[in-house]
């Protein structure tokens, strides 16, 4: 690999950021073997990329105005969502009860109907989960490297489900944490155990997961003491 | 064995020279525990994956086994990948756990195991000599893994200016963080 290459394509941005692909990550690492120069640059990068991961992690960046509220933003605009539902919501039912019902009543008697029983106004609706055709899933590959498993999601998935194979360990049951692509924690899963087949499997809802590589966590619980067991990256593709 | 070649490197530790393997060492160690970081994420398994690496290839340059100086990176590149293979087949067969004390689940591992002081401080001093807009050109890209297109066309700067952003940082990144360390 010539020093031209490395400073055209970004190589060294790149690899840092596991955005090469695996034949010139190796081309990098065996010319980085060589090559003070790009290991002293490789180093410093891998440093700078955290120390600036970190500083805005923790809001730090002062005037970078959307990097505080990056980790969040969907949060706020769930919020944000939910209460004006919740207000129009309230504003119908109110009409509703207020208005539309009594005129109704009124029309009724008006045409001689005997109103109905006043207990009989109260409907049950129960709303069971919606079946899901071609649900996506997820068979997360044990791998520590910069290897993602990709998970595709059809524009109409409500569910992704994330199936993991794992080896013998100690532990019945599991925790698996979805950290976001800026590394913030997404989703919590507790009392993982294996199904028949030996294996995890969770579903996810697939409106909190943006195109992105997230990292997914499975900790053992039971029995104590907690651990890591093993740590996955998984693509989430969007149309 | 201050500026000894490669050839000279492997001749004397051939012939048992202490030095040389030291000068081996001293070169190659930090390649191998970078590589060894950023693949088993954990510094303990890094220290781990190092010295078997160097174990078995001072056994191989002992035995013969490494006859060119110009293989002599590669032939150790390869060694590393060997021992982090091993490792993680080893992980998967046994259900090998990181200890909850060492994961340390609240903080990226990439955060975790790349920072120190010194870092902090050059990281620190590096983003206030840049002005706002440059902040968070490197914001968007580090922290929002956006690419050098997106983050131009979000900042409405050409991309070329990006990567003059990215250059001008990284570089003082380098001077601050060696004269800390240095100092």
């Amino acid at each position: 690999m010539l020093h031209t290459q490395i400073e055209h394509e970004e190589v060294v941005e790149r690899y840092v950021r596991n955005q090469l692909a695996p034949e010139d990550r190796q081309a990098f690492e065996e010319h980085y073997f060589t090559c003070d120069e790009c290991f002293e640059k490789v180093e410093a990068m891998e440093r700078l990329v955290a120390g600036v991961q970190e500083l805005a992690r923790r809001g730090e960046l002062g005037d970078t105005e959307r990097q505080s509220r990056a980790p969040y933003g969907w949060l706020w605009w769930a919020f944000a969502g939910t209460s004006l539902a919740m207000m129009a919501l309230a504003v119908a039912t109110g009409w509703a009860f207020l208005y539309e019902i009594p005129t109704l009543k009124r029309t009724l008697i008006a045409y001689g109907a005997t109103p109905p029983p006043q207990q009989s106004s109260i409907v049950t609706i129960s709303l069971g989960p919606m079946p899901e055709a071609n649900v996506p899933l997820a068979m997360l590959q044990a791998t520590r490297g910069e290897q993602s498993t990709t998970a595709a999601l059809p524009a109409d998935a409500r569910q992704l489900i994330l199936w993991v194979e794992l080896g013998a360990t100690r532990y019945r049951s599991y925790r698996m944490e979805i950290d976001s692509p800026k590394g913030q924690k997404l989703l919590t899963i507790d009392g993982l155990s294996r199904g028949p087949y030996g294996a995890l499997a969770a579903s996810i809802p697939t409106k909190s997961l943006q195109p992105g590589v997230y990292r997914v966590k499975l900790v053992g619980q039971t029995p104590p003491p907690a651990s890591l067991v093993s740590e996955y990256r998984l693509r989430i593709l969007k149309p | 064995m201050p500026g000894a070649t490669e050839s000279e490197v492997l001749a004397g530790i051939q012939r048992g020279g202490a030095d040389s393997e030291a000068a081996l060492y001293e070169k190659y160690s930090a390649r191998v525990y970078y590589l060894a970081l950023r693949e088993a994420k954990s510094r303990q398994d890094a220290e781990d994956i190092r010295a078997e690496t160097f174990l078995r290839v001072l056994q191989a340059i002992r035995k013969g086994q490494v006859r060119s100086a110009e293989a002599l990176p590669a032939f150790i590149l390869g060694v590393a990948r060997n021992v982090i293979r091993e490792l993680y087949a080893r992980r998967r067969q046994m259900g090998d756990a990181v200890p909850a004390e060492e994961a340390d689940l609240t903080t990226p591992s990439h955060e975790r195991n790349f920072l120190d002081q010194e870092v902090r401080v050059a990281v620190r001093r590096t983003m206030d000599r840049l002005k706002p807009r440059e902040r968070r050109v490197l914001c968007m890209l580090f922290y929002e893994e956006l690419g050098t297109e997106e983050v131009a066309r979000q900042a409405s700067i050409a991309p070329e200016r990006v990567r003059l952003v990215k250059s001008r940082a990284l570089k003082h990144f380098r001077e601050l963080h060696r004269r800390l360390t240095s100092s």
